[in-house]
């Protein structure tokens, strides 16, 4: 199998001119890693890509990797060789294309050849974190099995929604962060024999910060319009700078372009359906990467996502001038979770998101955001997206109420997803969504 | 059966027995689960501490609560709570160890609210910074703890406490000890048994019943039979006998553990000689040896898996054993991720493993049976 062989169709049809640029940015930056002869850093995503470009360092994600073997469907021979080496089959489907990727090329000296864009460049060092989930750090930790490279992990904890956040608390998450932050410098400054550059670290951070206030903006924009121009399917397209090429020139244009683009279809009320008849907010769970077009089959239904709480900007703060260490402004810029500024923009009361169990619960948005229906998807190899979802149905069906549908699957593997059953769940969950209209 | 190990299964058959007495006798009992809370601030500020556990019973009320793909002992312990099989804790200590545990915080506290239910952070570093932190953490918990009894936790009481627990870890490995010879003075079956029953007391009466425990192995004329195998078990939350009563049943001797009921609680003590708060965050961040603490080693990946799993090594000659166990419950993505590094540098070393996934419910005990009969055969047992 060659990477043309392999190149179905299944992903979603991109409706904004922003969405259909990003796989060409995605390949460049593989290719670009191959190509340039700089150093290479093989990352998992932990809200620090500004250090790289600050440092000059290419950052491959095989986060971002993994999913795209699995959009083009070549995902399961990685896969099966990491589970040959006894990785469990209910571990994080991403780090088993990664680590199955790493044991092939070990098993042969060579890319394997229907790895797409050219294969992951080989990389000069490892860089994990506990930021969001135990895999981001256990799966850059079994790299090591495979790749003779220093790999370093730090710490990025997160406390859960619910702990009350006493100011004592706060101030040590802070230090600790910080601290954490300039040990990874620290790691970088010797393995590349130079030093971090502060100004021109100062520099990107303060394009990091411009690029997430146009995020924020043209996603919460599209989710308010009456008609949406852009659904889910294409926010989680248009993620993919922001998380990956944050603090460069190349996310802060393409935020730029998404938002005027965005702007104008708003203004002209120019949504992707006539008619709305369902709006949906896809809210929780990672998508199915390798069967993307089911969200065409939910549009040609009348239905649309207009947000997906996945993969969000942070809403912006105006950070003072006077906060002068870029690793401060790095961590207050993402300090404010997008569902919180909507609630309270809307003057939702504190009470009615008690218990929410997640900074990026779709509680925040339904009503802002005038949604009918939610969909979740729980995924075997998951813990971290799909621990609470049960929790949040009930919580939703309390409070909103709205119908709640949770879709069972995997993000990349294949063998644990099935196209039909989710399909019908949908015809069911429209059907009773079309049954509560009646109601009311 | 003599005394104190009747009391030990009395104790194990029936976890909350204890505590219930001394609630109604006004004491606060305050839950805990995983190794990470330190169970010395619950004794030093006059509470007592009880680690929770499951009871390998079916799942049936959490099922509209947790997903079916996490951690099943968890999920176990949540359903127990939803029937109010802990209804008599006051309060409880929720640490960051893992997603699973982690992410089950806002749900426990949201459905069965406690009148103290506190997170207490624990990094995944071992840096300086990161026992820093877990020391602030630590102080934030003896706050919390100290508001809720209205009673100020004294230095001196602490190290009391502090000291009273390292006790309790001692006579566990006194007793551990006596697992050396063969055939092992005490089984691995009557070792699950004693630590879940040491960890639903008080202090002083878990050291009391282990002193009673020892005297009474030291003298027995008649202890476990010889058996052909002498085996590690390594996993995490087996808190029932079943499985290592399955493997015992089977021909072998668990003689030596890497479990959370089991070394992973008495290995290592708390040092005396500083401040106790940050002398307790090194204990538990720094020496509890659990796949969810990540060890900075700058040197090369042999000296990284020694240095991550050396010490299973050293227990495996410590303990004469012919091969090893790893026991995974499914969906435990920290313990996922190491078993292919901890089985082959086991391996490496001449130390033949079996890996098994199962669920914490045990329900294909028939088919752990064959592969663990053809485990030892394959050995040579």
């Amino acid at each position: 199998m060659n990477e043309a062989e392999s190149d179905l169709k299944t992903s979603a049809k991109h409706w904004t001119e922003a969405a259909k640029k990003v796989r060409g940015m995605v390949k460049d930056m593989y290719t670009r890693a191959q190509g340039e002869g700089k150093p290479v850093a093989w990352v998992m995503m932990s809200m620090v890509n500004e250090l790289f470009v600050a440092m000059d360092v290419l950052p491959v994600y095989p986060e971002n990797y993994a999913g795209l073997c699995a959009t083009k469907r070549i995902g399961e021979p990685f896969i099966q060789r990491a589970e040959a080496d006894g990785y469990s089959d209910v571990t994080c489907s991403y780090a088993r294309i990664g680590l199955g990727y790493a044991a092939l090329w070990k098993d042969t000296g060579a890319i394997p050849d229907f790895a797409p864009d050219g294969g992951m460049a080989t990389p000069v060092m490892l860089i994990g974190s506990s930021i969001a989930c135990d895999t981001r750090y256990k799966w850059f930790q079994s790299f090591t099995r495979y790749l003779d490279v220093p790999c370093y992990n730090f710490d990025m904890p997160i406390p859960p929604a619910g702990r009350p956040r006493r100011s004592d608390a706060v101030m040590h998450y802070l230090d600790y962060v910080l601290v954490q932050m300039r040990g990874l410098i620290a790691f970088m400054e010797k393995t590349l024999g130079k030093k971090m550059d502060w100004d021109k670290l100062m520099e990107v951070v303060r394009r990091s910060e411009k690029t997430n206030a146009l995020w924020y903006k043209a996603y919460t924009l599209a989710a308010k319009a009456d008609l949406c121009p852009m659904p889910a399917e294409d926010a989680l397209n248009c993620f993919v700078p922001g998380f990956f090429m944050s603090g460069t020139e190349e996310a802060l244009d393409f935020y730029q372009g998404l938002y005027d683009e965005v702007k104008q279809k708003v203004d002209k009320k120019e949504g992707i359906i006539p008619e709305e008849k369902y709006r949906l907010i896809w809210g929780g769970g990672l998508p199915p990467w390798h069967t993307m077009d089911i969200f065409n089959y939910v549009e040609e239904r009348g239905a649309i996502f207009v947000y997906q709480t996945t993969y969000q900007p942070f809403a912006p703060i105006e950070l003072p001038d006077s906060v002068t260490d870029p690793l401060l402004r790095m961590i207050l810029m993402r300090s404010s979770p997008a569902g919180m500024r909507i609630a309270q923009e809307q003057g939702l009361k504190s009470k009615s998101t008690d218990g929410a169990a997640s900074i990026t619960s779709p509680i925040f948005f339904v009503e802002p955001f005038r949604a009918q229906g939610v969909v979740m998807s729980m995924l075997r190899s998951c813990r971290g997206t799909s621990i609470g979802q049960l929790h949040q149905k009930r919580m939703l069906e309390e409070r909103s109420p709205v119908p709640v549908l949770i879709l069972e699957g995997d993000m990349c593997d294949i063998r644990d997803h099935s196209e039909a059953e989710w399909k019908r769940k949908f015809d069911t969950f429209f059907e009773t969504m079309e049954a509560r209209k009646v109601r009311h | 059966m003599a005394e104190a190990l009747a009391r030990v299964k009395e104790l194990y058959e029936n976890r909350g027995q204890r505590v219930k007495e001394l609630k109604s006798e006004g004491r606060k009992i305050i839950g805990y689960i995983c190794c990470y809370p330190p169970a010395e601030l619950i004794t030093a500020a006059g509470c007592v501490p009880f680690r929770i556990t499951g009871n390998l019973e079916p799942v049936t009320a959490a099922d509209a609560y947790l997903e079916t793909l996490m951690c099943p002992y968890v999920r176990n312990c949540f359903d127990m709570a939803l029937k109010k099989k802990f209804d008599f804790l006051d309060g409880m200590i929720w640490p960051h160890t893992c997603d699973n545990i982690h992410k089950t915080y806002d749900i426990w506290k949201h459905n069965v609210p406690l009148p103290f239910f506190t997170f207490l952070d624990v990094p995944h570093m071992t840096d300086p910074s990161s026992i820093e932190f877990f020391s602030k953490e630590i102080a934030l918990l003896k706050k919390g703890l100290e508001e809720f009894t209205g009673t100020p936790i004294t230095a001196e009481g602490l190290k009391r406490a502090i000291a009273a627990h390292n006790e309790n870890r001692v006579l566990l490995r006194r007793l551990s000890a006596l697992r050396k010879q063969d055939p092992p003075l005490v089984s691995g079956t009557e070792m699950t048994q004693i630590i879940t029953a040491v960890m639903v007391l008080p202090v002083d009466e878990a050291n009391a019943l282990l002193n009673g425990i020892i005297a009474e192995v030291r003298a027995r004329k008649e202890g476990p039979r010889p058996k052909p195998a002498r085996l590690l078990v390594y996993g995490s939350e087996i808190d029932d006998v079943t499985f290592i009563k399955l493997v015992e049943d089977s021909g072998a001797h668990v003689v030596i553990d890497d479990l959370c009921f089991g070394t992973r609680f008495y290995w290592d003590d708390v040092a005396l000689d500083g401040d106790p708060l940050k002398d307790l965050a090194e204990r538990y961040l720094g020496k509890i040896m659990c796949p969810r603490t990540y060890r900075r080693w700058p040197g090369t990946r042999q000296e990284d898996l020694d240095n991550r799993f050396g010490y299973i090594r050293s227990f495996a000659k410590d303990f004469d054993v012919k091969g090893a166990i790893l026991y995974v419950i499914r969906y435990c993505d920290t313990f996922e991720f190491d078993v292919p590094d901890v089985r082959d540098y086991l391996q490496d070393a001449g130390i033949p493993c079996l890996v098994l996934e199962d669920d914490y419910s045990l329900t294909s005990i028939g088919g752990l049976k064959t592969r663990i009969e053809a485990f030892l055969e394959m050995i040579g047992s």
